[in-house]
C-alpha cells in the first residue's frame, strides 16, 4: 500500500516553544490511523498542519505522494472534522451540507444525493430542515462529521469526532467510520477514548509533547509496552490491585499465603492500551 | 466552477444576514428611521457657524475690498476669494455653502450712499443648505448697514451728503434721467424727511436703533431703501425650488444603511473565524480570493438593495427627486463597490468580534462625521473640510446627490465615481493580500 501522508522531521513552534518536535511517520492508504496523546500533545496542531491551515516551521509534509498541504489537489481530496464544531448555526443541517458541498465543487444532482446519503449516515435525516442552533451537542457533532465526509474524500481527518456524544451516537459514528474505511477511505483518527482506538484503528501513533513516543498496531503496542498485568482481589472486604509483569508467580504467592482463605474475587487483567498510554506518557496532569 | 463557489458564498452570507435579527435591523430598518427622522428635522432650520462663502470681487475697488475684509473678519463666515465660474461650481458641487458676487460698480454705488443706486450683490446658496439662506442675507445686510451707520453718525458729513444728494436727485429727475419717477419721488421725500430728522436732533438715536436690528426689514423706517440689494440665486438648476429636507436626509440614510451593512459583513468574516467555519472553507477546494469575493458580492448586493429601497421609499412617499436615474445607477454601483471593498479590508484586519466592531464603528463614526453623514458639512469646523476629502461617505453622498438634484453631468460624475471605485478596489486588493499573507505566516 502506498503512503497517503508522510511527515518528515516536522516541527512547529508557538512562542518559541516546540509544539511539534521533529515528527516523522507515514499513513498508509486504506488504514485507520489512530493519533493518541494527552491534552496539549499537539494533535490538533498536527491536524492543522496536515490540512494546510498551519505551516510547519521545519520539515516536509507530503500528501498523496506528491502534494503539499493546501495544494488544490490536496484540499479537494481531504475531508476534515475539526475538534471545535464548525457549522453555521443559523442555517439548517441540509443548508450547511449543501453549502460545504458546493465549496467542494459538487454539482446539483450529485450534491443532492450526497446530502441525503450523508444525513442518513449520521442519522439526521429527520432533522434536515432544522436550524443547527436548535441541535443538541451530540447532533451538532454528528453534523460536523457529516460535513467532513460529504464529498467522499480520499483522506478523512477526524479530530475527536466523538467528544460529548452519548454511547448510541458514538456507536453510530464508529460504525459509519468503519464503513467508510471499508469503502477504501483512509482515516486519521484522533481521540482520548482507548476503546475506540482498540476497536477501530489499524495502527496507532502515541505522541506526547510534540514527539512521537510509539507507533504500532494496538496489539504490537500492548505486547511491547504493556508490561504489567493487573491482579485484583478482595480480602477482608477490602479491594486490592497489584501490578506485575509475572501474574502467574504473583497469584501463586497470594494463594500460598497464610490468609489465602480470606481472598475472594480474584481477577487478572492483561495489559491494556490505556496502560500502555499511561506508561508512555506518564501520569501527571496536562494543560 | 469558481463562479459557482463564489455565488454559494454570496447566497449563504445573504441568508445569514437575513436570519440575523440584529444585522437585519441595522442594515434595513435603522437607515429608514434615520432618513425619515432627519429628513423631517432638516425641513426646519438651525443656527450655524463658519458658513463657507465663495466671494467673487468683480468690482476690484477699495470699497469692495473693504466690504470683503469686513465679511472675512466676521465669525459667521469663512470667506474664500475666487472667480465666478469656480465659485458657482464649488457651491453646486456642495463644497461651499454659498457664493457672493460683488458686481462691477459695487464700489461706486456703495460709496455714494444717496446716488439713487443701491449696491447690488448676488448671492447663491447651496439648496441643500437653504436653511442658511435667510441667515446669510441677514449677515450681509447687517455688515452693509454698519457701513451706512458709520456714514450717518458723522453728522456734518451726513448733512453735506444729504444736501448733495438732494441736489443730484432733483437735477436727475428734472432732466428725466429716472425711468421710474415714483421711485425718484419716494427718494426725494425720504431725503426731505431725513433732513427734518437731522434738524430735530433726534437722528442719532433712531438711526442707531434701525441699524442695530440689521436693517433687513424692508418695511421699516427706510422705506424702499436698503443698504444692499441681495439678488439670490438658486444654485443647481433646480427651478422647482430647493429640495426638501428629505432630499438631504435620504442619501444620508442610505449611507447609514451602507455603514450598517459594512459592519454586519465585516463581522461575518470574524465570526466565521471564531466559529471555525472559515477554517473549514480554507481547507475546502475554494480559493481564498473566491471566498472574499463571494462575501464582497453579498455585501455589494445588499448595499444596492438598501439604496434602491430607500430611494424608492423616498421618491414614492417623501417626494425626493431623482433626475438622472441612469447616473444614479452608476453611482450606486460605485458606492456598492467602494464599501464592499472596504468591508473586505476591515474584516480581514479584525481578529476578534470586538476588534471588528471597534474598527468598523470607529471608521464609521470618522467617515460619517468627516463626510457629512451626521452633521451637514456646512456646520463643521473649518479644519474638518479637508479631512472630509478622504471620507468615502463624503464622496458617496456627492455621488447620490449628483443625479438627484445637483444635476451633475456625466463628466462631473466621473471623478466622483472614479474615487469610489478606486477606494473599493484598493480595499479589496489590500484585503485579499493581507488574507493570503495571514495564512502563509500561520
Ligand atoms: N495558536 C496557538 N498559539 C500558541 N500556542 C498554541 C496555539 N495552538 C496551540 N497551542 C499550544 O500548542 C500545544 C498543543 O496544542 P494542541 O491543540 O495541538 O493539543 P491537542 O493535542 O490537540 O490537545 P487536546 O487533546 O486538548 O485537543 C498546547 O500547549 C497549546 O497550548
Ligand atoms: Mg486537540
Amino acid at each position: 500500500m502506498p503512503d497517503i501522508l508522510t511527515l518528515d522531521q516536522v516541527s512547529k513552534q508557538f512562542d518559541q516553544t516546540n509544539v511539534i518536535n521533529q515528527l516523522s511517520f507515514s499513513v498508509r492508504e486504506g488504514e485507520i490511523f489512530g493519533l493518541l496523546g494527552p491534552n496539549g500533545a499537539g494533535k490538533t496542531t498536527l491536524v492543522n498542519i496536515m490540512t494546510g491551515l498551519l505551516n510547519a516551521d521545519q520539515g516536509v509534509v507530503t500528501l498523496f505522494e506528491k502534494y503539499a498541504p493546501g495544494d488544490n489537489f490536496a484540499r479537494a481530496n481531504i475531508g476534515c472534522a475539526s475538534q471545535s464544531l464548525a457549522l453555521y448555526e443559523d442555517l439548517t443541517a441540509e443548508e450547511n451540507l449543501q453549502f460545504f458541498g458546493k465549496m467542494h465543487a459538487l454539482e446539483k444532482s450529485a450534491l443532492q444525493t450526497a446530502v441525503s446519503e450523508t444525513l442518513a449516515v449520521v442519522g439526521l435525516e429527520d432533522r434536515a430542515t432544522q436550524r443547527v442552533k436548535e441541535f443538541s451537542g451530540g447532533m451538532k457533532r454528528r453534523l460536523n462529521l457529516a460535513v467532513a465526509i460529504l464529498h467522499k474524500p480520499k483522506l478523512l481527518i477526524l479530530d475527536e469526532p466523538t467528544v460529548g456524544v452519548d454511547p448510541q451516537s458514538r456507536n453510530a459514528i464508529m460504525e459509519s467510520i468503519q464503513s467508510l474505511s471499508d469503502q477504501g477511505h483512509t482515516i486519521i483518527y484522533t481521540t482520548h477514548y482507548m476503546e475506540e482506538v482498540e476497536k477501530l484503528c489499524d495502527r496507532v501513533a502515541i505522541i506526547d509533547k510534540g514527539r512521537l513516543v510509539a507507533l504500532d498496531s494496538v496489539n504490537g503496542l500492548v505486547q511491547e509496552y504493556g508490561k504489567n498485568h493487573q491482579i485484583r482481589y478482595s480480602q477482608n472486604n477490602k479491594v486490592f490491585t497489584v501490578d506485575t509483569d509475572n501474574p502467574l508467580q504473583k497469584i501463586r504467592e497470594l494463594l500460598d499465603s497464610e490468609q489465602q482463605s480470606a481472598i475472594s474475587n480474584l481477577s487478572v487483567q492483561s495489559p491494556t492500551l490505556e496502560q500502555v498510554f499511561l506508561n508512555l506518557t506518564g501520569h501527571e496532569l496536562r494543560d | 466552477m469558481m463562479a459557482s463557489k463564489l455565488l454559494a458564498v454570496t447566497q449563504k452570507d445573504l441568508k445569514l444576514l437575513y436570519r440575523d435579527k440584529g444585522g437585519f435591523f441595522f442594515t434595513f430598518i435603522f437607515p429608514i428611521i434615520m432618513a425619515v427622522f432627519f429628513g423631517s428635522m432638516m425641513s426646519g432650520s438651525g443656527g450655524m457657524k463658519g458658513i463657507s462663502l465663495q466671494v467673487v470681487d468683480a468690482d476690484q475697488s477699495v470699497i469692495s475690498q473693504a466690504f470683503i475684509d469686513k465679511l472675512d473678519a466676521a465669525a459667521e463666515l469663512k470667506v474664500v476669494l475666487t472667480d465666478e465660474a469656480t465659485a458657482r461650481d464649488t457651491v453646486r458641487k456642495g463644497k461651499a455653502a454659498a457664493f457672493l458676487i460683488l458686481p462691477k460698480g459695487f464700489g461706486d454705488a456703495k460709496g455714494n450712499l444717496f446716488s439713487g443706486e443701491t449696491a447690488t450683490v448676488q448671492l447663491g446658496v447651496d439648496p441643500k443648505r437653504s436653511a442658511i439662506k435667510g441667515l446669510l442675507q441677514g449677515v450681509l445686510m447687517s455688515y452693509a448697514a454698519e457701513d451706512m451707520q458709520s456714514a450717518f453718525t458723522d453728522t456734518d458729513k451726513f448733512v453735506d451728503q444729504i444736501d448733495k444728494s438732494l441736489a443730484e436727485v432733483r437735477q436727475a429727475r428734472d432732466s428725466g434721467e429716472f425711468a421710474d419717477n415714483d421711485k425718484a419721488d419716494r427718494m426725494l421725500e425720504f431725503l426731505d424727511q431725513l433732513q427734518e430728522m437731522v434738524d430735530t436732533d433726534s437722528f442719532n438715536n433712531t438711526s442707531s436703533n434701525e441699524s442695530a436690528d440689521g436693517s433687513t426689514d424692508e418695511d421699516s423706517g427706510f422705506n424702499g431703501f436698503q443698504p444692499l440689494i441681495i439678488e439670490t440665486h438658486d444654485i443647481s438648476v433646480n427651478r422647482d425650488g430647493p429640495p426638501s429636507g428629505y432630499d438631504v436626509s435620504f442619501p444620508q440614510g442610505i449611507l447609514w444603511g451602507i455603514l450598517g451593512c459594512l459592519s454586519a459583513f465585516s463581522l461575518s468574516l470574524v465570526s466565521e473565524r471564531n466559529q471555525g467555519t472559515l477554517s473549514r472553507l480554507l481547507v475546502s477546494s475554494a480559493n481564498r480570493s473566491t471566498i472574499l469575493a463571494g462575501k464582497a458580492l453579498a455585501c455589494f448586493l445588499t448595499i444596492i438593495f438598501i439604496a434602491v429601497c430607500l430611494l424608492l421609499l423616498g421618491k414614492l412617499v417623501f417626494g425626493i427627486q431623482i433626475r438622472q436615474p441612469d447616473l444614479m445607477l452608476l453611482s450606486l454601483v460605485a458606492i456598492g463597490f467602494c464599501f464592499s471593498g472596504l468591508m473586505i479590508l476591515f474584516s480581514v484586519i479584525s481578529k476578534s468580534e470586538k476588534a471588528a466592531a471597534g474598527i468598523t464603528w470607529a471608521a464609521m463614526m470618522l467617515m460619517a462625521m468627516a463626510g457629512g453623514g451626521m452633521i451637514p458639512l456646512a456646520f463643521m469646523p473649518a479644519w474638518m473640510t479637508p479631512v472630509s476629502q478622504f471620507s468615502p461617505v463624503m464622496w458617496s453622498i456627492l455621488a447620490l446627490e449628483g443625479p438627484m438634484w445637483r444635476q451633475f453631468s456625466l463628466v462631473e460624475m466621473l471623478p466622483v465615481v472614479a474615487v469610489l471605485f478606486g477606494i473599493g478596489i484598493a480595499g479589496f486588493l489590500l484585503g485579499v493580500r493581507l488574507f493570503k499573507w495571514q495564512s502563509s505566516s500561520a
